[in-house]
């Protein structure tokens, strides 16, 4: 029988990619991504104890990778301060196309729902054990911010 | 290329940087270590509690007993500290071993090393065991883990049918069932000297079922 550790270390090593690519959809910086996908590994590791059901293994490691990157964003709210900092961000939004920008600015639970859904391609179980959240709650999250970006497809 | 599909061309191509899983790797190992480091202190360090308890407590029973006797047993607790100083050492908890109760100090102190549960509520179902002669050591314990596991596979099998219980056993439909115990398997010694095998709940039986205990008779536990 494969020990917590080897389910989780395997699962970080495969999907690592994975892992990187949501970080990266949250903070936009290639060494903070790193940074936020070796800490989580850390936290998976630490606490392998806490993660109850192996087959639920990777559902829980993108959960901690999501509270990371949101954490991060948080702080790096916090600190940025300085007026140069939101002018440039500022700029770079009248760059971006409308929907592009509109999901860069969603808050970080549709966020969520959307790469994972749309870019990961993850079942909605799935999604509700990464949110902790229901499937009905997945869904009409999912549902409204499709209205909210004006798109129209499938939930 | 509808504007949708292009962001999501730009997600599944967001480059992935090339040594970004060997560092993580790296961060894992030291993930491990630092958490079985807690492991191995609190396993130390509940053993020397669990002695230095019984070896402080002891001198206090002695002088309790000798409280009822003659007036000449009240010396011994007197001798006992003397002898302390007179070899001049400091700490009278050494000594109270070298008086001779290491014997019944070390009979006091938890058996099994491989495991940190020693309080379950007894035993679950008695597989009717004849008296067990067991030396529970370590080493004994990792010598019958072939005939244990075979014995636990047999117990898993009989829950199945009589108790209709769901076991998860290795198969080629389940490759992660379980098949054989390790030498860090988790296990205690309970009142009859026969050795209990613990699995954590939702390791080999959905988790509602909670912890799982297999008994092993005396009989079974041989190298």
């Amino acid at each position: 029988m494969k020990t917590k550790d080897a389910v989780i270390s395997e699962i970080l090593t495969t999907d690592y990619a994975m892992f990187y690519r949501i970080a990266y959809s949250y903070v936009r910086s290639e060494a903070d991504a790193q940074d936020i996908v070796q800490e989580s590994a850390y936290k998976a590791i630490y606490y392998a104890k806490k993660l109850k059901n192996p087959e639920y293994a990777k559902t829980w490691i993108c959960r901690i990778v999501i509270n990371e990157a949101v954490s991060f964003l948080r702080k790096r709210k916090k600190n940025q301060t300085e007026p140069m900092d939101r002018e440039l961000a500022c700029r770079e939004a009248e760059d971006m196309t409308d929907l592009r920008n509109a999901v860069e600015k969603l808050q970080p639970e549709e966020k969520t729902v959307i790469i994972l859904r749309y870019f990961e391609d993850m079942k909605l179980e799935e999604i509700a054990r990464v949110c902790e959240e229901s499937l009905s709650t997945v869904k009409s999250r999912l549902y409204r911010t499709l209205k909210k970006l004006k798109l129209d497809l499938e939930v | 290329m509808t504007e949708w599909e292009q962001i999501k061309k730009e997600y599944r191509e967001i480059p992935i940087p090339t040594d970004g899983p060997h560092q993580m790797l790296e961060v894992m190992a030291s993930a491990k270590r630092k958490r079985d480091q807690w492991k191995r202190v609190v396993k130390c360090g509940s053993g020397v509690a669990a002695a230095l308890l019984v070896v402080i407590l002891l001198p206090g029973i002695v002088f309790f007993n000798s409280g009822f006797g003659e007036s000449k047993d009240m010396a011994a607790p007197e001798t006992l500290f003397d002898s302390a100083e007179s070899t001049g050492s400091s700490d009278g908890w050494f000594f109270a071993t070298e008086a001779g109760t290491a014997e019944e100090n070390k009979a006091e102190a938890p058996q099994s090393t491989a495991s940190s549960e020693v309080d379950c509520d007894g035993a679950m179902n008695n597989v009717g065991s004849s008296a067990p002669v067991l030396e529970n050591s370590a080493e004994d314990f990792s010598l019958c883990i072939e005939n244990i596991s075979a014995e636990i596979l047999r117990q898993m099998e009989t829950r199945m049918q009589e108790n209709g219980e769901t076991y998860y056993i290795k198969s080629e439909l389940y490759p992660e069932g379980f098949e054989k115990i390790s030498e860090e398997q988790n296990y205690y010694v309970n009142e009859d000297e026969l050795y209990v095998i613990v699995f954590e709940a939702g390791t080999v039986a959905p988790e509602a079922m909670g912890v799982i205990e297999f008994i092993i008779p005396a009989e079974v536990a041989v190298p």
